[in-house]
C-alpha cells in the first residue's frame, strides 16, 4: 500500500488543559486553573513542543484549544504564544480558543501582536438563564463585548460554538440563538448537539441526549437559517462564509497528519495515532505519551472512509484507491446507487461521492453500508 | 483392594435455586480436605461458565471425597450433584438413582419451595434416605424452629434430628458430616456379583473418547474388563478407571457401591446415554437396571446461524451437546427468511436458554431463535392428523378441522393472601381450576390446567409480579384440548417473514399482533428507507406500525482526540450488524423473533 501523505505534518495542536470553573457537560482533559500549575505546565510543553524538531516553515496551521486557553494570565500568554513563534513561518491559519468572559482588551491585544487570525468563542448559547444552568460563568453581553473588541482589533475571523440539545432549548429559542450569533457577523458557526458522557455533572443528573428526530428537526433548523445567510455547511457540525472554513480542522478530516502537544493531546504522525497522557503529574515529569497505535491497512481504509465523508469534499476516490488499492465506487456500487436513490449519498463525478444533509447526520449508517 | 462397603456413602444434595446448595457442597469439599482452602472457587462443583454465571447447577457432577469421622473410621463420600431447576428434573433422577442418600437443604430464611418438593418426592420414590439440613442460620431472620415444622407438614419427613448449618460461615458443617455418616445407609452391593454399573452421566475427551461417570450397583469393574453396554448392545475394553476427587485419580478397579469414571475409547458417545447398564462379557448380568424415563420436549423452536456457512457446525455442536442431554432433541427444518437451520425442542424454557448459550459461547456460534412454540395437533378436513411444532407451517385455515394444544397441569404455591390475583391471572390465560389445598397458614397451592402456550407467554414474570415474588409455579403436561387459535403472520416491508409467525389464542389476535410489530419495531434498527411492519391473520392486515428512516447518527464532534475513539465505535457497530440476519435488504437482530413473547407496552403509536 502507498502512503499518500507521507509528507511532514502541517499541522500542530496546542491543548491548554485549564479552566476558570467547569462546564457541567464537559469532559475534556482538564482543571481548575492554578497559577503556579500553569507555569509548570508551560515549561513541559516547551519541551515537548521542542522534542518534535519542527522546522520553522513546516507549519501551515496552529490551533490552541483546551481547556480554556484565555484563562491563562496576560505574562502566560506570552509565553505561551513565544513558543510558538519559531514555527510561525508559513503559517496561514492560528486559531485560539477562548471564553468570553476570560478575554480581556490586552489579551486580545497580545494574540494579534502574535499573529494568531482566528478565535473560536465558546457562546454555547445566547440565552443567560441557560448558560447559568450549565455552569457556564458568562453572559451573552460578554459576547457581544469580546466580539466587538475582537473586531476592533482587527481579529475579524470569528468562529461560535453552539450546543444543540441543552435541557430545555426548545426550537424558538434555538431560533433566537442563531439570529443573536448572526447579529455579530460572525465568519464561522459550529454547532454540536449535546453528548452526555460518563462522570460530567449532567451524566450525574440523568439528563438525556435529544432523541433523534428532535436532533435532526434542530441540525435542520441551523442549516436552514445559515444557508440563507450565505454559509455553507463544510463539516456535519461546521458552517462558514465562503473561505472560512477551519484549515486546521480540515487537516483532521481530510486524514492528514498533525502533531499534537499538551495534556491529553492526540496526534497523527506517519502512519501512527498517539495520545498523549491524562494524568498531569506524569507530564510534568516528562512522560508524554500514553499510547500510540501503528495503523494497520484495515485501520487505514476506515479512516480514509470515515473522515473525508464527513465533509463537503465527500471521498475522492481516486486518493482512496491510491491509498488503499481499493476502488470503492465501483465495489460499492450496489450500496451507493441504493443510498443516491435514498437521498443519502450524491455522486458529483466518477471519482466522488458526497453526503447529503441527510447523509451527513445519518452518516453512520452510511458508512456501515461502504465498510465490508 | 476393595473398599469397605459399609464405609461408603453415597449421597445428592436436593435443594431450591438459591438455597445455597452449591456453597454448602464447596463448604463439604473444603472440610473433608478434598479442596485445599487456597484452591477453592466458589461453587466448586458447577463447572461450567454459565452455571458459576447464573449461579445454578445446569449438569451433574460428582465427586469422591474422605472423610476421618469421628468414631476415628475413614469413609468415603460420593457426592453427586443436581440441578435445582424444574427444567432439569430428569438430570435429578439421574442423580438420585445413583444414590441411597439425599440432603434436603432449605432455606431458613424462605421454607420449602414448590420445586423441592418434586424434587424430594423424587427421591423418596427413589427410596433414599432424607436427611433435613437447614441452611442459612446465620441470617438474621432465620426461623430454624418454623422451617422445621413446614418440613414435617409438608414433605412429611420427621425434624427431631434436622442439621441446622451455615453454609457460608461453615457452622455445623462437622455434625452435618457425621449425620450423613450415621444416617445415610451404606450401599448394599456384591462386589462378586455379575457386574451392573449405572452410567449417569458422560462426556466427551479428545484423547480418551467418552468418560462416563458410574455407579457400581454390583459386581466389580478392572482396568482390561471387556464390557458390554446391555442397552447399545455395543462391547469395549476398559482402559482406563478413576475417582474425581475432584481431581482424577486412575485406580484399578472400581467395586459395588462405589462411584467413579470409566474410559474405554468410545468414539460414540450416543453408545452410553445415561441410564445404560454396563456389564462385563465374560459374565454378563442377566438384567439391565431400570434406566431412567427421558423427558419429552415441551417447548419447540428454530435455531439458525446468521452466516448460513456455519450450518454444519451448528449441527455438530448439537450433536455433542445432546450426547449428555437426552431432552434436547433437533431435526433440520428451513425457512423462507432464515435459510438452514434445525427445529429444537427443550424441556422448558430456561434449558433453551442455556442451550443456547452454550451453543454461542462454547462452540463460538453465532444464532438466530425463532420463538419458542409448543407442538399443536392439527385435524385437517380430509381426516389427516398432524404433528405441528413450526406455526408457520400451519395449513391455511379452510382446510383446518381443528387444532388442539398442549395443556399442562400447573401447581402454584403462593401465599393465601394472593391467590385473587392468581386466580385471576390463571384465568385471563384460559386456566382451568382445579383444586386448591391449603397447606398451612402461609401457603396455599392452585391446581389449574392451562395451555403450555399461555405459560411460555410471560407466565411466570407475572405471576411473580402478582405475587411479589411469592409464588413457585411447577408443571407438567396433561393433555391436549381443542382450542380456537389463529395463525399471526408479520410483514416486513410487505413480505411475510415466515420465521416470526406465530400461532394465538383467537379473541387475543387482535392485541397480540400490535404487541408483536411494536415490539419489532422496538428492536429493529432504523434503515435508509421507511419500513412498515404489518401483522395479518389470514392474509388479511390487522394492525401497522413503521419504523422511520434513519434520521441522525453521527457523532456531531469529531477533533484530534476523537477520532480513535470513533473508529472504534463504528466497528462495534459493525460488529452487531453481523450478529443480525439479513431477510430481503433489512438487518433484522436476533431479539426480533422473540417479538412474539412481548408483553403489553403501552407506546405511542404513529
Amino acid at each position: 500500500m502507498t502512503k499518500i501523505n507521507n509528507k511532514e505534518s502541517q499541522a500542530l495542536y496546542i491543548h491548554i488543559p485549564f479552566c476558570d470553573h467547569l462546564c457541567f457537560y464537559c469532559d475534556f482533559t482538564k482543571e481548575i486553573y492554578n497559577q503556579l500549575r500553569v507555569d509548570e505546565y508551560l515549561i513541559s510543553l516547551k519541551r515537548e513542543i521542542e522534542s518534535y524538531n519542527i522546522k520553522p516553515k513546516q507549519l501551515r496551521t496552529i490551533y490552541i484549544g483546551g481547556g480554556t486557553p484565555s484563562s491563562l494570565n496576560v505574562n502566560q500568554l506570552e509565553t505561551l504564544l513565544k513558543m510558538v513563534e519559531p514555527y510561525r513561518g508559513k503559517v496561514k491559519e492560528y486559531t485560539f480558543e477562548a471564553n468570553p468572559e476570560s478575554f480581556t482588551q490586552e489579551k486580545i491585544l497580545l494574540l494579534k501582536e502574535y499573529g494568531v487570525n482566528r478565535i473560536s468563542l465558546g457562546v454555547e448559547s445566547s440565552n443567560d438563564e441557560i448558560l447559568t444552568k450549565i455552569n457556564r460563568k458568562h453572559t451573552f453581553n460578554d459576547v457581544v463585548n469580546v466580539t466587538h473588541l475582537l473586531q476592533e482589533a482587527g481579529l475579524n475571523n470569528i468562529s461560535f460554538d453552539l450546543i444543540l440539545g441543552l435541557p430545555e432549548v426548545t426550537e424558538k429559542m434555538l431560533l433566537k440563538d442563531i439570529d443573536n450569533l448572526l447579529s455579530l457577523h460572525p465568519k464561522h458557526i459550529s454547532c454540536y448537539s449535546l453528548e452526555i458522557h460518563d462522570g460530567t455533572v449532567f451524566a450525574k443528573r440523568g439528563i438525556k441526549e435529544m432523541d433523534e428526530d428532535t436532533a435532526y428537526n434542530q441540525y435542520h433548523i441551523v442549516d436552514s437559517v445559515l444557508t440563507l445567510c450565505g454559509f455553507h455547511r463544510y463539516e456535519v457540525s461546521n458552517w462558514s462564509l465562503p473561505h472560512y472554513e477551519s484549515k486546521h480542522n480540515l487537516t483532521y478530516w481530510m486524514n492528514e497528519h498533525y502533531y499534537g502537544c499538551g495534556l491529553g493531546a492526540s496526534g497523527y504522525l506517519s502512519h501512527t495515532r498517539y495520545k498523549n497522557t491524562t494524568d498531569m503529574k506524569k507530564y510534568l515529569r516528562g512522560e508524554y505519551l500514553d499510547s500510540s497505535e501503528d495503523l494497520s491497512e484495515e485501520d487505514i481504509k476506515e479512516y480514509e472512509l470515515m473522515l473525508p465523508l464527513r465533509t463537503c469534499q465527500g471521498l475522492n476516490n481516486k486518493r482512496y484507491k491510491k491509498v488503499t488499492g481499493i476502488n470503492l465506487i465501483k465495489t460499492k456500487q450496489k450500496e451507493i446507487k441504493e443510498m443516491v436513490d435514498n437521498g443519502y449519498l450524491y455522486q458529483k463525478n466518477r471519482h466522488n461521492i458526497t453526503c447529503t444533509n441527510r447523509g451527513l447526520l445519518a452518516l453512520n449508517s452510511v458508512l456501515l453500508k461502504l465498510m465490508d | 483392594m476393595a473398599l469397605d462397603q459399609s464405609k461408603i456413602r453415597n449421597f445428592s444434595i436436593v435443594a431450591h435455586i438459591d438455597h445455597g446448595k452449591s456453597t454448602l457442597a464447596d463448604r463439604i469439599l473444603e472440610q473433608t480436605g478434598a479442596v485445599a482452602p487456597r484452591d477453592m472457587k466458589e461453587q466448586l462443583l458447577d463447572t461450567m461458565d454459565l452455571e458459576r454465571e447464573r449461579g445454578i447447577t445446569i449438569k451433574l457432577n460428582a465427586v469422591t471425597l474422605s472423610y476421618k469421622a469421628d468414631d476415628g473410621e475413614t469413609y468415603t463420600f460420593n457426592l453427586i450433584d443436581t440441578p435445582g431447576h424444574v427444567d432439569f428434573s430428569y438430570e435429578v433422577s439421574r442423580s438420585l438413582a445413583a444414590c441411597e442418600g439425599a440432603l434436603l437443604v432449605v432455606d431458613a430464611t424462605q421454607g420449602v419451595e414448590a420445586q423441592t418438593l418434586a424434587n424430594v418426592y423424587l427421591a423418596i420414590d427413589n427410596n433414599l434416605e432424607i436427611v433435613p439440613v437447614i441452611n442459612k442460620i446465620d441470617l438474621p431472620s432465620a426461623d430454624v424452629e418454623m422451617v422445621k415444622h413446614e418440613i414435617e407438614t409438608r414433605v412429611g419427613i420427621d425434624c427431631t434430628n434436622a442439621i441446622s448449618v451455615s453454609a457460608k460461615t461453615g457452622e455445623n458443617v462437622h455434625e452435618l458430616l457425621e449425620a450423613i455418616v450415621h444416617e445415610i445407609p451404606a450401599p448394599q452391593g456384591d462386589s462378586s456379583a455379575p457386574l451392573q454399573a449405572l452410567v449417569f452421566d458422560s462426556y466427551y475427551d479428545s484423547y480418551r473418547g467418552a468418560v462416563i461417570l458410574i455407579r457400581i450397583k454390583e459386581g466389580t469393574i478392572k482396568v482390561g474388563d471387556e464390557i458390554f453396554l446391555m442397552g447399545s448392545k455395543k462391547t469395549y475394553t476398559v482402559t482406563e478407571l478413576g475417582i474425581r476427587t475432584p481431581n482424577e485419580v486412575k485406580v484399578d478397579e472400581l467395586c459395588a457401591g462405589e462411584v467413579g469414571y470409566l474410559c474405554a475409547q468410545i468414539k460414540d458417545v450416543k453408545d452410553v446415554r445415561p441410564g445404560e447398564t454396563v456389564t462385563t462379557v465374560s459374565r454378563p448380568a442377566s438384567e439391565p437396571l431400570p434406566g431412567y424415563k427421558p423427558l419429552t420436549p415441551m417447548v419447540y423452536c428454530g435455531l439458525y446461524p446468521v452466516d448460513s456457512a456455519y450450518y454444519q457446525p451448528l449441527k455438530d455442536a448439537l450433536e455433542k451437546l445432546s450426547l449428555n442431554d437426552a431432552s434436547l432433541v433437533f431435526a433440520p427444518e428451513t425457512s423462507k427468511a432464515l435459510g438452514f437451520g434445525f427445529r429444537c425442542g427443550f424441556l422448558g424454557l430456561l434449558h433453551m436458554d442455556i442451550v443456547q448459550e452454550r451453543l454461542e459461547r462454547e462452540y463460538n456460534l453465532n444464532l438466530i431463535l425463532t420463538a419458542p412454540s409448543v407442538i399443536y395437533h392439527v385435524e385437517l378436513t380430509n381426516g389427516k392428523m398432524i404433528e405441528l411444532n413450526n406455526p408457520s407451517d400451519l395449513p391455511d385455515m379452510s382446510s383446518v378441522k381443528t387444532i388442539e394444544e398442549p395443556y399442562v397441569k400447573a401447581s402454584i404455591m403462593t401465599p393465601p393472601e394472593y391467590i385473587g390475583p392468581v386466580m385471576e391471572l390463571c384465568h385471563e390465560r384460559r386456566g382451568i381450576f382445579i383444586d386448591n389445598q391449603y397447606f398451612d397458614e402461609t401457603r396455599s397451592v392452585l391446581i389449574y390446567e392451562l395451555p403450555l402456550n399461555e405459560i411460555i407467554y410471560n407466565f411466570f414474570d407475572k405471576l411473580k409480579s402478582y405475587t411479589k415474588g411469592y409464588a413457585s409455579l411447577d408443571y407438567e403436561f396433561s393433555s391436549y384440548k381443542p382450542g380456537d387459535l389463529v395463525k399471526v403472520d408479520v410483514l416486513l416491508n410487505g413480505t411475510s417473514v415466515d420465521a416470526l409467525s406465530a400461532i394465538v389464542y383467537r379473541p387475543d389476535a387482535y392485541h397480540r399482533g400490535l404487541n408483536i410489530i411494536r415490539r419489532i419495531k422496538q428492536v429493529i434498527p432504523r434503515h435508509q428507507f421507511l419500513i412498515p411492519v404489518q401483522a395479518a391473520i389470514g392474509g388479511k392486515i390487522i394492525a401497522r406500525v413503521d419504523i422511520k428512516p434513519v434520521r441522525k447518527d453521527v457523532l456531531a464532534k469529531c477533533y484530534g482526540g476523537d477520532i480513535t475513539r470513533k473508529k472504534k465505535l463504528l466497528e462495534k457497530q459493525k460488529e452487531g450488524k453481523k450478529r443480525m440476519k439479513s431477510i430481503g435488504n433489512i438487518d433484522v437482530p436476533q431479539e426480533a423473533f422473540m417479538s412474539i413473547l412481548a408483553i403489553d407496552e403501552d407506546e405511542d403509536d404513529d
